[in-house]
């Protein structure tokens, strides 16, 4: 279920968008699902419908969900997807910046290892 | 809906003096402010419940403050001379279908069913959550495009506010319809506005999109060795308590250059805290500002 942390300096749509994300990995969500509605989703969760309406359309670009006129939104099938360089780039750089501050904080690259293993593990998904 | 220069007096004392705004269609917009800050005079006044000093108010081009059948677009109910106390449930039902032509009489009906509202019923013997409920039915079924709302969850338990702001949020999603929200309840404010407006010294001193100010700005909480604020953080943050050598500090601005900037001061402390739209109050509204402190 998705949930928003208000005490996060990240915006609620960033939140939102990884939270849905994080319920596709982990099974909550799986290919072909329909999710609610932005009037729905903003009901339940008491937010914005701008906000969550931003979301789905963060989503609906990143080709995680898709939405068909009259019928609703849905979780796509993205294994058949070719991998997006562009993000993949986006997600290295930020990768190098964790790596900068841990290294300040005498982490050894050993620990950070175990720790991405842990996270993996525990979101139940399959990174290759 | 756009108000310029709006300027309203009342016994020769200026309430509010030079308002400049816009609400896009679709916004749904907090409006901040001390009590006696001129909320609910900014309201009658964009309800057309007084006449303007100065200024204008429009909608698309055309001047609302001049023209009274722009008044079926704007919903708003006078909390202080609140005249629904007087009527049964069915009675205001027929005002309103009279006062908005675009009344949505199904909605009305089937919204009423499901939160179990009986339909003919006197108003002022109904509790106050039911009275804020049905409110709020009244709004949404006005099919009104600007909906000033005044206190909509004041004095509303948790089950009913909740229902009330889902009504709101269900109704007002992915419409072209606007709301401007009077709330002291901040913490309901801040998950369903997209922004907030702040009224103080009779206009409207800020402005701030919530979203990309929980991007940009920060919270912090800064202990430098010396008592006095550096001018650093004077240039760049309004703050928002201080207690000794404990400085929290708002920056609306912040980046990785302001960051390192800091750290050059050595701070003792230096933590970063989650922002709310109760800091910005606080920042803005008491006196306690850098500036002058």
């Amino acid at each position: 279920m998705v949930s928003i942390n208000k005490t996060s300096s990240k915006p609620y749509y960033e939140q939102l968008v990884l939270s849905l994300k994080e319920d596709i990995i982990n099974g909550i969500l799986v290919a072909g699902d329909q999710i609610p509605s932005v009037r729905e989703m903003a009901k339940t969760l008491l937010m914005n419908p701008n906000t969550v309406s931003k979301a789905y359309k963060v989503l609906e670009t990143e080709q995680i969900l898709v939405t068909i006129k009259g019928k609703g939104t849905f979780v796509q099938e993205t294994d058949r997807l070719p991998r997006d360089e562009l993000r993949i780039q986006q997600l290295r750089e930020r990768l190098k910046e964790l790596v900068i501050e841990a290294t300040h904080l005498h982490l050894s690259i050993q620990e950070i290892t175990e720790w991405l293993a842990a996270f993996e593990n525990e979101l139940g998904g399959d990174l290759k | 809906m756009k108000l310029e220069h709006v300027t309203k007096l009342i016994d020769q004392q200026t309430i509010l003096e030079d308002v400049n705004f816009a609400l896009g269609r679709g916004e749904i917009v907090g409006l901040i402010g001390r009590n006696g800050s001129g909320k609910t005079t900014l309201f009658r006044t964009i309800a057309g419940h007084y006449l303007l000093d100065d200024g204008e108010i429009s909608v698309d081009d055309q001047r609302i403050d001049l023209y009274p059948e722009f008044k079926e677009q704007i919903f708003y109910i006078d909390e202080k001379e609140n005249f629904l106390n007087a009527y049964s449930l069915k009675k205001i039902n027929q005002f309103y279908r009279l006062a908005y032509p675009r009344f949505d009489q199904d909605l009305y009906l089937e919204t009423m069913h499901a939160h179990g509202l009986p339909l003919n019923h006197a108003y002022r013997r109904m509790s106050k959550g039911m009275q804020g409920l049905y409110k709020m039915i009244l709004a949404i079924a006005s099919n009104a495009t600007f909906l000033l709302l005044d206190e909509p969850f004041d004095g509303l338990d948790v089950i009913v506010r909740k229902k009330v702001v889902g009504l709101l949020l269900e109704n007002l999603g992915e419409t072209q319809r606007t709301a401007l929200i009077a709330s002291h309840n901040l913490n309901e404010l801040e998950t369903i506005i997209d922004r907030a407006l702040l009224i103080k010294g009779k206009t409207i001193e800020a402005d701030y999109r919530l979203e990309s100010l929980r991007e940009h700005a920060r919270k912090i909480q800064l202990v430098f060795r010396s008592k006095q604020v550096p001018p650093l953080i004077k240039q760049h943050a309004k703050l928002i308590h201080r207690q000794g050598r404990v400085l929290v500090a708002l920056f609306e601005h912040y980046d990785q250059t302001l960051a390192d900037d800091i750290r050059r001061l050595e701070p003792l402390l230096f933590e970063e805290l989650p922002l709310t739209l109760e800091d910005l109050f606080e920042a803005n509204l008491s006196r306690e500002t850098l500036m002058k402190g």
